[in-house]
């Protein structure tokens, strides 16, 4: 019985973690989630812009 | 005991169903976020987004003047008297005007030899976004204050410079007079500043390259010292490369490095990824609105990492093979990069707002010269013909002609292989058409290596000794 019980304790600790998790609730958390896919999108492109530069010297 | 682990097990359900209605998700928000007060807080207080609480905003803009240098007395005129301590006139529009230049009593005079520099000192931080008051809010000072002018008289007079662009703007016979209404457009929006090309913004547009105008927007360039006019004179050079004859193996290891990097933030596995997903999972969950824009991103997402992947299989082919980069290789990194970053992660941000696009590839114009493949065993140097070939056999001692006492010097193959990058517009047509190219396709390309062998003189020199 102890066994059980320490077993869905488990299950049930899981859920809740997975439910403070990053899931989005509402559209405030939304337009949160976007500004930061927006940001993270500049960065990889200003990355890949520094290897790019990177490779090439500026002409004088 | 059986109650206790009764009362338990309700609880934990208690707390599972709270945690499943999103309860813990903002109640525990400041474990990670540090921060107590959630947007609910927030709202129930009545703050809006951007609103500081413990500042209270003013209730009209400041009506003083922006910091601003001080004027230089001069000894004729006594200057005790400052400008806001006058007691009738009251036009906001005037007392938030800069001054510059060089000021007997109220009116200021252009200093000879001064202005430009003072131009180069101006501080560009001092940019404020009011409106204009030039044409529209000018107003002749009154009669005992201040000398009286008028607008349209074709003489840009006393405070006609900070308002009168006919009379002080664009005279071709006055360049002061045109500089003054050139600034004047800079700092209040007119003209071209209209569009928001004014310094600040990170643009170095004509009249701040030309002028020397904006040092923060303009090469970053201090105009202090004796800096004038053209300080930052000449062609701009943003789209112009020189490409580096190889890089060593070390340094690309580095680069594949970083693409590897980038791949994974791109990948599936990567934090981009899940964080569309869970706009993806949410918008399904809401139900009211197209999902499949995030599910384009995201295929996008894929299609961007696995060109990517391909790029650095490449790479890594040729780092193994040759021990360094070459600048075919490096040719090749670049344009696939530009690629990459124009046909994916723009393709992935259009995704994002919902549209089905077809970019145009960016047109890359390219000077390339591969001269290690212009090779040919039958091929004998023609010494006298303005080549310096070394592979052939010519070098300065027998053929100082060429060569020029410089074994390197006219090799071809030495000059650095000049990209000239063009980049145009991106045009961009709005379809109904899913995207359909694939990266991966864009990425493997064949090397410009038979146009460019056509077009060396090495062959046309192979012509003329079969003819």
């Amino acid at each position: 019985m102890k066994k059980i019980i320490a077993i869905l304790c488990i299950f049930c600790l899981l859920f809740v973690i997975t439910g403070c998790g990053t899931t989005i609730q509402n559209d405030e958390e939304a337009a949160e989630e976007i500004s930061g896919v927006n940001e993270e999108i500049s960065e990889i492109s200003s990355d890949l812009q520094e290897i790019n530069e990177g490779i090439s010297e500026g002409s004088s | 005991m059986k109650k206790i682990l009764a009362i338990t097990f309700v609880l934990v359900l208690m707390c599972s169903s709270l945690a499943s209605a999103g309860f813990f998700s903002d109640s525990l928000r400041f474990i990670y976020t540090g921060n107590l007060i959630t947007g609910d807080t927030v709202a129930e207080a009545g703050i809006q987004e951007g609103e500081e609480v413990v500042s209270e905003p003013a209730p009209e803009p400041a009506p003083e003047p922006a910091p601003e240098p001080e004027p230089e007395p001069v000894a004729e005129e006594p200057t005790s008297e400052p400008v806001t301590e006058e007691p009738t006139y009251q036009d906001p529009s005037y007392q938030n005007q800069p001054k510059e230049g060089c000021w007997v009593g109220d009116e200021q005079v252009p200093c000879p030899g001064e202005d430009q520099q003072q131009y180069n000192n101006q501080p560009q931080n001092n940019y404020q976004p009011q409106p204009y008051q030039g044409q529209q809010g000018y107003r002749a000072p009154e009669q005992n204050q201040y000398k009286q002018t008028t607008c349209g008289d074709g003489v840009c007079e006393g405070d006609e410079k900070y308002g009168c662009q006919d009379d002080c703007g664009f005279t071709s016979e006055n360049p002061m007079n045109q500089f003054n209404g050139d600034y004047q457009k800079e700092l209040y929006g007119e003209g071209w500043c209209a569009g928001g090309q004014c310094c600040p913004d990170g643009i170095c547009d004509d009249f701040e390259q030309k002028m020397g105008a904006c040092s923060i927007d303009c090469s970053g360039t201090s105009s202090g010292g004796s800096g004038q006019y053209g300080q930052q004179y000449g062609a701009p050079e943003q789209n112009t490369y020189v490409m580096k004859e190889e890089i060593d193996a070390t340094e690309a290891l580095t680069l594949v490095l970083k693409l590897e990097e980038i791949r994974m933030r791109l990948g599936a596995d990567g934090g981009l990824y899940e964080q569309i997903k869970s706009l993806n999972e949410y918008c399904e969950s809401k139900g009211t609105e197209d999902c499949s824009r995030y599910e384009n991103a995201l295929s996008m997402m894929t299609e961007t990492s696995v060109s990517l992947e391909t790029l650095m299989s490449d790479l890594k082919s040729s780092i193994e093979a040759n021990g360094k980069l070459t600048q075919e290789d490096l040719m090749k990194l670049k344009n696939n990069i530009n690629n990459i970053v124009d046909n994916g992660l723009l393709k992935i941000t259009y995704a994002l707002i919902g549209v089905d696009i077809t970019i145009e590839t960016i047109a890359v114009e390219e000077t390339y010269v591969d001269y290690q493949g212009s090779y040919d065993d039958s091929y004998v140097a023609e010494c006298g013909n303005g080549l310096c070939e070394p592979d052939y056999g010519e070098d300065s001692s027998n053929c100082p002609n060429d060569c020029m006492g410089d074994s390197g010097t006219d090799y071809l193959g030495e000059q650095p292989i000049q990209e000239m990058v063009t980049q145009e517009p991106i045009q961009e047509m709005v379809t109904q058409e899913p995207i359909q190219e694939t990266l991966t396709e864009e990425v493997v390309e064949e090397t410009p290596t038979e146009e460019a062998v056509e077009e060396t003189p090495t062959e046309e020199a192979v012509e003329e000794v079969i003819v």
